[in-house]
């Protein structure tokens, strides 16, 4: 695409996201995101319609499919770290864990969110033009969908695992299956650790909502910035051309 | 000259040695890399790899593996002391 009559500077043709590369990836996103940007940010106006409802789907896929891995490794990840953090389960093999062992536990839980989180973040720089902002909101809101769906989800599990499955009656009838196979003194040990556990499991649920929260509001935090960076990038071209 | 059934041999520890001091030195390796310092020092060290290459550089599965070597040495010594009763 070139602006009328101007045959000398580089053209930039925006691509439609079915009719070029189905985005599987977040790169995959990040290339179609620049594609909308190098071409808005030199004036051009692109349609609407080049980013059409598949494309706007295939984009939120890629955010959702980001978080809801992420799910799957933070839901049973977070009940060991709030364990390290209320003295219930070991870290680096000792009960006698001093600061940096509780402060390495919370960043081990925070630490697959909040990187997918600053990943996203990176697109931020981009996020200036009509289409480009749009492509943008797309992914985050896939990823924010995807979280608000894994809270929602953990609080479930994790109500569900304390108030029914966890039941003390319950507890003992199952342990007490591995007998004699097990000594009794075990499954006795096995049953006190799991009642005094327990309340873990309603910390967690805490935990995740804050750990949600903080997943949502990274990227956002990154692309207000990047957005304002990308502004002023853009108006010192202008200046400069 | 040596015979492929001594050399078989030589490659089963267990010939020179007892089978106590060869659960030793397992124990003591186990025990170098998953607690104490060294432990720490790998686990934080792999996280920020974790985080360098995952989100600086931008590659998403070496960074996943690295996380994973973290959580590894953080509960492994937990995990093994529950698997093997060490």
């Amino acid at each position: 695409m070139a602006k009328d009559g101007d045959r000398t500077g580089h053209d930039v043709t925006p691509i439609g996201i079915q009719g070029s590369i189905r985005p599987k990836s977040f790169l995959d996103v990040v290339s179609i995101v620049q594609n909308y940007y190098l071409a808005e940010k030199d004036g051009y106006e692109l349609p609407d319609n080049l980013l059409t409802l598949k494309g706007k789907m295939l984009i939120s896929e890629v955010g959702l499919k980001g978080a809801a891995i992420s799910a799957l490794i933070s839901i049973p990840l977070t009940p060991l770290l709030v364990g390290v953090v209320e003295r219930f389960i070991p870290i680096f093999g000792s009960y006698a864990f001093g600061f940096f062992d509780q402060a390495f536990a919370v960043v081990l839980a925070l630490s697959f969110g909040m990187g997918y989180s600053l990943i996203v973040t990176h697109i931020g720089k981009f996020y200036a033009g009509r289409l480009t902002k749009r492509a943008i909101n797309y992914l985050v809101f896939g990823l924010m969908f995807a979280a608000g769906l894994k809270l929602i989800l953990a609080t479930i599990i994790y109500n569900s695992l304390y108030a029914t499955v966890l039941q003390e009656g319950r507890v003992a009838r199952y342990l007490l299956k591995f007998y004699p196979y097990v000594s009794y003194e075990t499954l006795d040990e096995a049953y006190r650790f799991i009642m005094t556990a327990k309340p873990v499991l309603l910390t967690s649920t805490s935990f995740v909502f804050l750990s949600t929260s903080l997943m949502i509001a990274v990227p956002w935090v990154g692309i207000v910035i990047g957005g304002r960076r990308a502004k002023r990038t853009i108006a010192r071209e202008k200046m400069w051309q | 000259m040596i015979h492929a059934a001594s050399l078989i041999d030589y490659l089963n520890p267990l010939t020179y040695m007892s089978s106590d001091a060869y659960v030793l030195i397992w124990q003591h390796i186990f025990a170098s890399v998953l607690e104490g310092f060294w432990a720490r020092f790998l686990a934080s060290a792999a996280l920020a790899l974790s985080f360098f290459v995952g989100v600086y550089r931008q590659q998403v599965v070496p960074g996943v593996i690295f996380f994973f070597v973290a959580v590894a040495i953080a509960y492994g010594s937990c995990i093994t002391r529950l698997a093997f009763g060490w």
